[in-house]
């Protein structure tokens, strides 16, 4: 599937969870070296369903290893919250004004998932980044665990808990609506007009 | 650990990291850094050197990447990738990516398990970046900034840290000085570099680079000292022999380095700072009495004042053909006389300057006066069967002087050239070169010469051979200019017949133009320009005036971020017999010469009397090699004739800050001056005497450890006075101690203890 097919796909996914409010969206995307990002975060469709904004509850995790805080010797390392920041061309650097917009079409993203105030703090403990910025030419996709990174495996050229594309791949990325997750209620409704259904049935076949 | 230092974050092997960052230096940043790039550079093959043309071949160079180099975040400071660093290794391509929880130098770790453009490495390298350089390079500290690592950079790095510039600073200069036009492509790999002009010069940078940082990554590795690294290489070991005339120990002198400080030594090799362009001048048979506050040479005079002069410079020989030789490779190979006549009679592959600047990617010219002109070189200067000979050496060698007999007892005309006084026609191998043609080039001259139509020249300036009084002093003036009017009003647009090789009169003048002088270049006047057949008359003041105007007139004298020195000197004094600096049989009653084996790593294993032949291993760039000297007359060498002159007069005095007027009253001779240039252009390591040239090795701490084999300097009544040594003034005279100066006749201001000031004349500021 091409990328430009899948973004499509992947715009009419979102496009058909317009009306029903905050979701949760799953993302992923695949490094040239084989290297994932995946994670979700809530958000509202906007755009004909082809982005997200409100963006919240952010999870991310690289290769398998979540962003989240690491303990040793009794001290924590980290922040358990991610934010997001959008990428401001104007300033050439992440803001706090800019509402942030995920995109289904990776080549429109221009956004930062960390653990700190990115237009403030330059020293996260993890982060993931999707830039297309025209204005100053960054093309890069970028996902770091600085908590797991300090020491590296010597495998060629890569390092476990690097991943770096530039310029970024639009079609490594995906970014789908996860599946509602059902509450008890709704539930219990559900069952009700199944019985109701399956009741009324069985009514129909004795008649 | 400074107080201000970010937490160490924790790791996978949280406690090697702690022992790292227990030794950081305070110059690490609060923010991420995560860095892509390429650690690219020159592979260069070096000029094989064969006595015969056949053999030879000349090098080349091409731009290279690393793989399988160690790139990591430099947490403390020291060089080196340790465990518990952000590191990675590069790719096939070169590349790596690397982040680091904190902003720090990065090092490329260059072993001998990586590959060069998959060739292997002989020597490990380390290159670096400065923060500075990723700061600059950094959009976002959370985005990926590229920076590669290069000799380049490693060399705009130890210029933030050694000369207090900025990244921007240092960029531009470096670009300046190596002529790179687009400074954006000055820090790329070169093989990512699309300018053919900024490329060339990219790779001609980073394979001089290259064997410098190897030199340094060696200093670490043996674990050398600060003592030995600026260039006082007998602190450590000389209260064991010569207590008297004990050079002290300062404070950190036995200290070892890591690669930050010895890479800034290497470019300092024995304190001797690297310049761009030397132009030796050399003239013939003066002892320094005879020129300096002479009335006649006030020109000359002017420099050795304005610039710095030495001493107690020593002659070699008498005549002139050893003090060539010594100019030429550091040694006399025992001759005492012409016997090398004709050339190129040293053979076997013997080092010498011209071949050791080629084989570190640097250049050398030689410039003789009365050469025939010409921009491609005089390819008629090479065959040695037509020197001297009549059937087209003629015209080089014009036969208006004494004839000269040779070893073959064939008697060969003299001339206005003088071939004996290129320093590298001697050297089979480097006149094997194919380029070496195109480096023996026309200077001021043509005295006496016939031209195409057989018509005497005449010369534009008196000949007042014997003129010494004020009233016959004559204006100076461009040599060249004259013989170009010569020229223009007599149509002659070739100087010989059948000459097919574009016509340049002034080629030096055209060279300097060009910015195409070599790095090295000898300029040797003719026989009536250099006081050989005169005298000191004014005529050969204005030679020197009118070659020491062009140079200071040209664009690479007056750019500052050039470094141009000016050598004046004399091959010979004419004083008397005296000598130093280098094994001296005269003070020793005619020892024979001693066989001397060195391991790789310089130090001595055996010895043997040695009779004829002569063999010796040196090691040099290229590995160990054995030379034989046949036959080996080394008890009649270094006769020494006199103290001579010696001034350095540099751009760095002109337009910097470099001082001048000083002087400096320790020893020297012909093979300290080869070793300092040696030193200034890197070609040498200091920590292995064998990869100096022949007797230039003959250091204080050489002459202590072979004592035993070497009677002669066993018995030297002073050692330092016998020993070798760079011109870096480095040795100080302790308190009280007189001088040996009373070889010299033109007394120094001190000749008891400490020189007013201790300043290397080379100092570049």
């Amino acid at each position: 599937m091409n990328g430009y097919v899948k973004a499509a796909v992947v715009a009419a996914l979102l496009g058909a969870s317009a009306a029903a409010g905050a979701s949760t969206f799953d993302f992923s995307y695949t490094f040239a070296d084989g290297q994932e990002v995946t994670g979700d975060f809530t958000g509202t469709t906007t755009n004909g369903g082809q982005s997200v904004t409100n963006v919240g509850n952010i999870q991310v995790a690289l290769n398998g290893i979540a962003f989240a805080p690491v303990t040793i010797s009794g001290v924590t390392y980290g922040n358990s919250t991610l934010q997001a920041n959008a990428w401001n061309p104007s300033l050439g650097n992440f803001d706090d004004t800019t509402p942030v917009t995920v995109y289904a079409n990776g080549a429109l993203n221009n956004f930062i998932f960390s653990d700190v105030d990115a237009a403030t703090n330059s020293s996260p403990d993890y982060e993931f980044a999707y830039i297309n910025d025209s204005t100053n030419g960054i093309y890069q996709v970028v996902a770091a665990n600085f908590l797991q990174s300090d020491s590296f495996s010597q495998a060629e050229g890569n390092s476990t808990q690097l991943a770096l594309d530039s310029p970024g791949i639009a079609s490594s990325w995906t970014l789908t609506e996860a599946a509602p997750v059902p509450i008890p209620a709704a539930l219990w409704l559900f069952a009700s007009g199944l019985s109701f259904f399956g009741i009324r049935g069985r009514r129909r076949q004795a008649a | 650990m400074n107080s201000n230092f970010p937490l160490p974050r924790p790791t996978k092997v949280a406690a090697a990291v702690a022992s790292v960052l227990a030794l950081c230096a305070p110059s690490a940043f609060a923010s991420v850094s995560i860095v892509q790039g390429v650690v690219g550079g020159a592979y260069f093959t070096p000029p094989v050197f064969a006595d015969t043309a056949a053999a030879s071949s000349p090098s080349s160079t091409a731009a290279s990447v690393y793989a399988g180099a160690t790139v990591c975040f430099d947490l403390n400071g020291n060089g080196a990738c340790d465990p518990g660093e952000p590191s990675t290794t590069t790719s096939a391509t070169g590349s790596f990516k690397l982040s680091s929880s904190i902003l720090a130098p990065l090092v490329a770790q260059i072993s001998t398990s990586a590959t060069n453009n998959g060739n292997a490495i002989a020597s490990r390298d380390v290159f670096r970046v400065n923060v500075a350089q990723i700061q600059a390079a950094t959009k976002s500290p959370l985005l990926a900034a590229t920076v590669n690592i290069t000799p380049l950079s490693t060399e705009v790095a130890l210029a933030i840290e050694n000369q207090g510039v900025t990244y921007n600073q240092a960029v531009a200069t470096l670009a300046q000085r190596i002529g790179v036009s687009n400074t954006a492509n000055l820090l790329l790999p070169p093989t990512q570099i699309t300018n053919a002009s900024d490329q060339a010069a990219v790779v001609k940078e980073s394979v001089i680079a290259q064997g410098r940082l190897t030199l340094a990554a060696k200093f670490v590795d043996r674990g050398d000292t600060v003592g030995e690294l600026r260039g006082n290489f007998d602190c450590p070991d000389v209260a064991s022999f010569d207590s008297a005339n004990a050079d002290g120990c300062s404070g950190t002198d036995l200290n070892t380095v890591a690669i930050p400080a010895a890479q800034e030594y290497a470019y300092n090799l024995e304190g001797m700072p690297q310049y761009d362009y030397v132009f030796v001048i050399i003239e013939e048979n003066e002892s320094q009495s005879s020129v300096y506050g002479s009335k006649t040479l006030p020109y000359i005079n002017s420099l050795l004042t304005s610039g710095n002069l030495y001493y107690n410079y020593f002659s070699t020989s008498d005549p002139s053909e050893p003090n060539y030789l010594a100019l030429g490779a550091a040694d006399d190979f025992g001759q005492t006389g012409d016997e090398a006549i004709p050339y190129p009679s040293i053979i076997g592959g013997v080092p010498n300057l011209v071949n050791s600047m080629k084989a570190a990617g640097l250049t050398w010219h030689s410039y003789e006066g009365s050469l025939w002109p010409s921009a491609a070189g005089t390819t008629a200067n090479v065959g040695a069967s037509s020197w001297n000979t009549g059937t087209g050496g003629i015209y080089f060698d014009n036969p208006a002087e004494s004839s000269i007999t040779g070893a073959d007892g064939i008697t060969y005309p003299g001339g206005v050239v003088a071939k004996k006084h290129n320093t590298g026609v001697w050297f089979a191998d480097a006149v094997a070169q194919p380029d070496y043609p195109s480096n023996a080039r026309s200077i001021s001259g043509a005295y006496g010469s016939t031209d195409v139509n057989g018509n005497a020249i005449p010369y534009s300036y008196p000949s007042n051979t014997n003129a010494t009084a004020s009233s016959n002093y004559t204006a100076a003036g461009d040599w060249d200019n004259a013989l170009q009017a010569y020229a223009t009003a007599n149509n002659i647009t070739s100087w010989w017949s059948g000459n097919t090789q574009p016509w340049v009169q002034d080629q030096f003048k055209a060279d300097l133009a060009s910015g195409n002088v070599a790095n090295l270049n000898i300029i040797v006047p003719d026989t009536k320009d250099d006081m050989h057949d005169t005298g000191t008359v004014p005529r050969t003041d204005y030679w020197v005036e009118n070659v020491v105007k062009k140079i200071e007139s040209s664009a690479i004298w007056n750019d500052p971020t050039k470094r141009v020195a000016i050598v004046i000197t004399f091959d010979e004094g004419e004083s008397a017999t005296t000598s130093c600096c280098g094994w001296n049989p005269e003070r020793s009653g005619d020892g024979k010469a001693q066989l001397v084996t060195f391991t790789a790593n310089g130090t001595e294993v055996s010895s043997q009397s040695a009779e004829s032949p002569f063999t010796e291993a040196w090691k040099g760039a290229a590995g160990t090699s054995n030379l034989t000297f046949t036959p080996p007359p080394y008890s009649n060498g270094n006769h020494g004739h006199g103290v001579t002159t010696f001034g350095v007069y540099t751009n760095q005095m002109a337009q910097g800050n470099a001082p001048g007027g000083l002087y400096d009253t320790d020893y020297y001779s012909h093979f300290s001056f080869v070793r300092s240039l040696q030193d200034i252009f890197g070609l040498a390591d200091p920590g292995l005497p064998g990869s100096y040239m022949n007797r230039s090795k003959y250091t204080e701490t050489f002459i202590n450890e072979n004592a035993t084999v070497l009677p002669e300097f066993a018995g030297s009544a002073n050692p330092h006075f016998d020993a070798v040594r760079a011109m870096n003034h480095v040795y100080q005279f302790p308190a009280g101690v007189t001088h040996v100066t009373s070889l010299g006749t033109v007394t120094p201001p001190t000749t008891v203890g400490p020189d007013p000031s201790q300043t290397n004349l080379w100092a570049t500021q």
